[in-house]
């Protein structure tokens, strides 16, 4: 209940004026329709009664017929009015979310944004924001629309009679309140577990898919097909309770419903006996009767609802906490800057683990590059590479030694400063959806047309991006689909490029690229960045050959143990 | 998310086919669902019968009868017909939902088999991702049509008659004004809906979902946040989440005045009729009847029931937006079960024993082409393969050498020519898979435990046997190096391996494996000197005694074989 709060302050805050308003409307226009109800029958009983006594010519119609055309004009205008504006609202909370996630997790370590990587984690976390997407429109909308306009009605049929108004609303109240608050305690659970069964299902055929010609071959084919099928039915078994609750809310709901319009009658009948109330009054509290239950109709499906939403909420809470810029981090740190013949970066006695592994990937390494220099990093995949660049970067988890950059120690530093003197572009970088000179513009968001094109330049894409027919402004769709994988590494590169950092950490830079171009590429970046220190990280041979220092990480004997690092001068 | 959001704008034909596997799909669960229909909306059709015992009643008070004992009775009728309508309504949902259950419980059933036999070597195979989708999204978004769409739809064609015919027993003017209004609601409605249709036609050219740009965002995080680019790439997420707000919005102020027209039409008819019945009972008119004025009890009944013809055609409204996504999802669906698949050979009657006696293969005059548009990747191709014996197929990449692996293991059948095992027992492709070890090029990991993703769930295999395995593939190392050893978890959320760490678990998986011909596609691709060199000595000890067939670009693994196939363009080989 209580993310459920934070989350509509969340909504209300987004659009304060659009969430109150929506409420109003939607309130306004429910009793409007009720009203309309009532009145016409108040109408034509008056009207009746009036003919009966051969009144009707003096009948004075003309106050009643208005009230009847305002409000079905009142009705149409506010239903227009009342689904414009909570759609407003709820678009604007959609985006507030996700703004707020993407803050939230900007702020996460890097080990869990790798597993953001897998797109299962994404569509649970995409899937858990939508169900939050409801909860203004489909939960606290209906419920503030029954328990506001319940009581606007007893209290404007009060002074008629407290009786008559008190009993029937009272009885539908404590009808609906019954249905929500039982289906309110049952559903959440099957709710849970209806999802959780369903992430299952997704997984299980993604193995299906992927593992299709081991199990086959293994014969393991059927025994894996029956998990999936498994897991649908524990996913059936939770909605078919879900489905009895839902049943058993309705038939309350309806229930008591139908209950008050007969109260309604009987008290007003019996009003009417003792002449405490006129005939139109009877009618009146009969129709407002029928009119509120549909007050009450969407309640029990709205609760159904929030059993999702608590789920969701309990899952993505954390990660919804007020978005707060990078730029607003407070810094009192001093511009780490190299000081003439000092290095620029300084590593000693660092090690580290790659991912959960026992052994360290990285032991007891120390090296200090000056500006201007190029050093390599070679040995055997599983010799620690990468995860020393991720060391020197901060992705990894350091466990002994330091860093330092321009002297100052890498480890505290806040993100932006040590970010702005430090690159690493990483084995698998990532293009987005959006243009080309937006991407680009990430790393440089005042760089001028000219600097993009010649970053471009730097990685050998210019004449491609050239052939487009916008251009810089040429749209790429997600994870930058469309682009070779070549491009895309090219792409990351002129980023990396246009931040024109005193420190350069590249992994692999060349993957996926013809080794010719992979050597034009690099030997341009260098020229672009004469300044900087660069590391990088290769298994060719001639990409060795543009570096002034080699670093060969290569362990003896066993490819998963590791040694000191060897220093090849050259 | 928002029913009237839908991001997928879908073409017409591609509706229809989205319609036909609907209807093939319902088939057997076609009654169980209409029965459901009808259920709801017979009960739907209680409320006029009881909106009469409460006109009456009324009616009765008014006229002057006087004691409130002649209630009970009505009372008593309108509270059985509310059990009626309750249990109805409740039996009409309980059906829905099972039959609507039945329905997807096969539709995932026959996914599963489809998935199951679909060649990996036919081009249009949908990906794990699509799979999914397919399995979760997909088949999901029929639910609501199947529950929803029958009764609402059925609903909105019986009832404004059955209401109609009420109301035109008492008052044929009443009648008229229902008569008049109703009708014009559709037209009206399907002309707001096209022009609804060409505004997000003009919005959505080029709009991703809000969902999309995050996921888009978030899957490259890391790279933003070491570009220090954290503060600029959410502003670019703001600003585009914002467009696809107004787009939005400029596409729901269209779409919403089709039920504005609704309401202004139910809103005008309700309060004509009511205005009609007021003035009649004034005694102001004097028509609409047929013998007799309208009573006070006509004039109430018709009151209460005009609302009720034009509530249906809102539900009916509402219904529509589930008929239109799950057309669409049916249409991804039909595309998976189209006929327009190639399936993995089987032969149901014969399959040979897991055996690891070595294995002959026999290839002869094969052919192959991945998708009728292509070219053929074999084309003639021949070879012969002694029980034992070393092979290495070579050649530039693209030659076709992962198709003929995948041919031999029978992940696909050849367009032309056969491929035989002779011995130790004849086998076709069909039959032979027991005694074949696949070691593909990228292995997979289930989302589980080392364990069980070396013994595939398997049982019968002890941890000594799991062990000499890792010794044989030189990963008992790898494995002790992990905390949980044997039981550290791989897959989503799990442990990730690299690339040799992944060549050398599945050799130690192969090797669990009873097999007589080993079939390894590119084991030591990408991998450096220092780890090729574990991977192809743990390839040699799983291969002795048995038929080892390996695509490599690596001169060193083709050396340690007995025979070099070289492949080239036109799918001969040259010995």
């Amino acid at each position: 209940m209580r993310h459920l709060v934070r989350l509509l302050r969340l909504a209300f805050e987004r659009a304060p004026l659009a969430f109150v308003l929506g409420l109003l409307v939607s309130l306004a226009t429910a009793l409007a329709g009720i009203a309309l109800l009532g009145v016409a029958g108040w109408f034509i009983t008056a009207s009746a009664l009036a003919g009966i006594a051969g009144a009707g010519l003096m009948f004075e119609f003309f106050r009643p017929s208005a009230s009847i055309r305002g409000l079905a004009v009142l009705r149409t205008f506010g239903r227009y009015g009342e689904r414009l504006i909570t759609h407003e609202t709820t678009l604007s909370f959609i985006v507030g979310i996700r703004e707020r996630l993407f803050y939230s997790f900007a702020r996460a370590d890097f080990g869990k944004l790798a597993r953001l990587r897998s797109g299962e984690m994404l569509a649970r976390l995409t899937s858990d924001a939508d169900n939050l997407d409801g909860l203004y429109l489909r939960g606290l909308l209906p419920a503030f629309t029954a328990v506001v306009g319940l009581a606007a009605i007893a209290l404007s049929l009060m002074y008629v009679s407290p009786l008559i108004a008190l009993g029937f609303v009272g009885v539908l109240a404590l009808a609906v309140l019954v249905a929500v608050l039982l289906v309110l305690r049952a559903a959440p659970r099957d709710a849970r577990l209806a999802t959780l069964a369903l992430e299952s299902l997704r997984l299980r055929a993604i193995d299906l898919v992927r593992g299709q010609a081991e199990l086959l071959l293994a014969g393991r084919l059927e025994a894996h097909s029956k998990t999936v099928l498994d897991a649908d039915r524990r996913r059936h078994l939770s909605a078919n309770r879900l489905n009895l609750i839902e049943i058993a809310g309705n038939a309350a709901s309806l229930l008591g419903a139908q209950a008050s319009i007969l109260i309604a009658l009987l008290l007003g009948a019996s009003a009417l006996h003792q002449g405490k109330i006129d005939a139109p009054g009877v009618v009146v509290f009969v129709l407002v009767a029928i009119g509120a239950s549909e007050l009450t109709a969407p309640l029990v499906a709205a609760a159904l609802g929030t059993g999702r939403t608590l789920l969701a909420a309990r899952r993505i809470a954390p990660r919804l906490s007020e978005p707060s810029l990078i730029a607003a981090d407070p810094v009192e740190f001093g511009q780490p800057a190299a000081e003439p013949g000092m290095p620029i970066l300084q590593i000693s006695g660092l090690s580290g683990r790659s991912g959960q592994a026992v052994d360290l990937a990285v032991r007891d390494f120390s090296l200090a590059v000056a500006a201007r220099e190029r050093v390599a990093l070679v040995g055997p995949s599983g010799s620690g590479k990468s995860t020393l660049l991720g060391l020197i970067a901060g992705t990894q988890v350091v466990e002994g030694g330091m860093v330092l950059l321009g002297g100052i120690t890498v480890s505290g530093m806040p993100d932006r400063v040590l970010r702005e003197q430090m690159v690493l572009l990483p084995q698998k970088s990532a293009v987005f959806a959006g243009s080309v000179s937006d991407n680009l513009r990430l790393a440089q968001p005042r760089a001028t047309d000219t600097e993009l094109w010649a970053a471009l330049e730097t990685a050998q894409l210019a004449e491609f991006i050239r052939t487009l027919p916008d251009g810089l402004e040429h749209k790429l769709q997600e994870g930058g689909k469309g682009l070779s994988g070549g491009q895309r590494r090219r792409l990351a590169l002129a980023r990396a490029v246009l931040r024109r950092p005193p420190v350069l950490l590249m992994d692999e830079p060349t993957e996926g690229m013809q080794e010719e171009l992979g050597l034009a590429v690099l030997s341009a970046v260098f020229a672009a960045l004469p300044e900087t220190a660069i590391v990088f990280a290769t298994h060719r041979k001639s990409e060795e050959r543009l570096a002034n220092r080699v670093i060969d990480l290569a362990p003896a004997g066993d490819v998963t143990s590791d040694r000191g690092a060897i220093t090849i001068p050259i | 998310m928002l029913s009237e959001v839908s991001d997928q704008e879908i073409t017409e034909p591609e509706a229809d086919r989205g319609d036909a596997f609907l209807a093939a799909a319902l088939r057997g669960e076609a009654t169980t669902l209409k029965r459901a229909s009808w259920l709801a909306a017979v009960g739907e059709s209680i409320w006029p019968v009881q909106a009469y015992v409460l006109a009456s009643a009324i009616g009765a008070m008014v006229g002057g009868a006087d004691t409130t004992q002649d209630l009970w009775t009505p009372a008593l009728v309108f509270a059985a017909l509310a059990l009626v309508r309750t249990v109805l309504g409740a039996a009409a949902s309980r059906l829905a939902f099972l039959g609507a259950e039945r329905v997807k419980s096969r539709l995932r059933q026959r996914l599963v088999e489809r998935l199951g036999q679909w060649s990996p070597l036919d081009g249009h195979k949908p990906d794990s991702g699509e799979a999914a989708a397919l399995f979760g999204e997909s088949i999901e978004a029929l639910d609501p049509y199947l529950v929803r769409y029958g009764p609402a739809r059925l609903r909105a064609t019986i009832e404004p008659l059955f209401v109609l015919a009420l109301v035109l027993s008492q008052s044929w003017a009443a009648a008229l004004i229902l008569l008049f209004t109703g009708p014009l609601i559709p037209v009206f409605m399907a002309l707001i809906g096209s022009r609804a249709r060409a505004a997000s036609e003009a919005q959505m050219v080029e709009i991703l979902s809000i969902n999309r740009y995050l996921a888009d965002r978030l899957s490259g995080l890391a790279d933003i946040k070491l570009l220090g680019a954290v503060d600029t790439a959410g502003a670019q997420f703001s600003s585009q989440a914002m467009g696809v707000k107004r787009a939005t919005m400029a596409v729901l102020r269209v779409a919403f005045l089709s039920s504005a027209v609704l309401e202004l039409f139910a809103a005008v008819g309700v309060a004509l009729v009511a205005v009609y019945v007021g003035f009649s009972l004034l005694g102001m008119l004097h028509f609409g009847t047929y013998s007799a004025p309208l009573t006070f009890q006509t004039g109430l009944f018709v009151l209460m029931l005009s609302p009720e013809f034009y509530a249906p055609l809102r539900g009916f409204a509402a219904a529509y937006h589930d008929r239109a996504s799950a057309t669409a999802a049916a249409g991804a669906l039909e595309r998976a079960f189209g006929s327009d698949f190639v399936a993995i050979p089987t032969d149901p009657d014969r399959s040979a024993a897991a055996d690891d006696a070595a294995t002959g293969v026999q290839i002869r005059n094969l052919g192959f082409r991945h998708t009728t548009e292509l070219p053929r990747v074999l084309d003639g191709f021949d070879l012969e393969i002694a029980p034992g014996e070393w092979v290495a197929l070579t050649g530039p990449s693209g030659v076709g050498k992962t198709t003929l692996l995948s041919l031999i293991a029978g992940l696909g059948a050849p367009e032309e020519g056969e491929i035989a095992f002779p011995s130790p027992s004849k086998d076709r492709p069909a039959t032979a898979r027991p005694r074949i070890a696949w070691l593909p090029q990228h292995p997979f990991f289930f989302r589980g435990t080392i364990r069980q993703n070396l013994t595939l769930g398997r049982g019968g295999i002890t941890d000594a046997e799991i062990g000499s395995a890792l010794e044989l593939a030189q990963a008992a190392r790898l494995v002790a190096s992990l905390p949980r050893g044997l039981s550290t978890m791989l897959g989503e959320g799990g442990t990730g391996v690299s690339g040799g760490e992944a060549q050398r678990l599945a050799i130690a998986r192969a090797a669990l494996a009873k097999a007589g011909l080993v079939i390894a596609d590119e084991p030591t691709a990408h991998l450096d000197p220092a780890t090729a060199e574990a991977v192809r000595g743990g390839l040699a000890r799983l291969a002795a005694g048995r038929t080892l067939i390996v695509a490599t670009h690596d001169p060193v693994l083709a050396a340690a074989m007995a025979r070099e196939v070289v492949m080239t363009a036109t799918g001969k080989a040259r010995p």
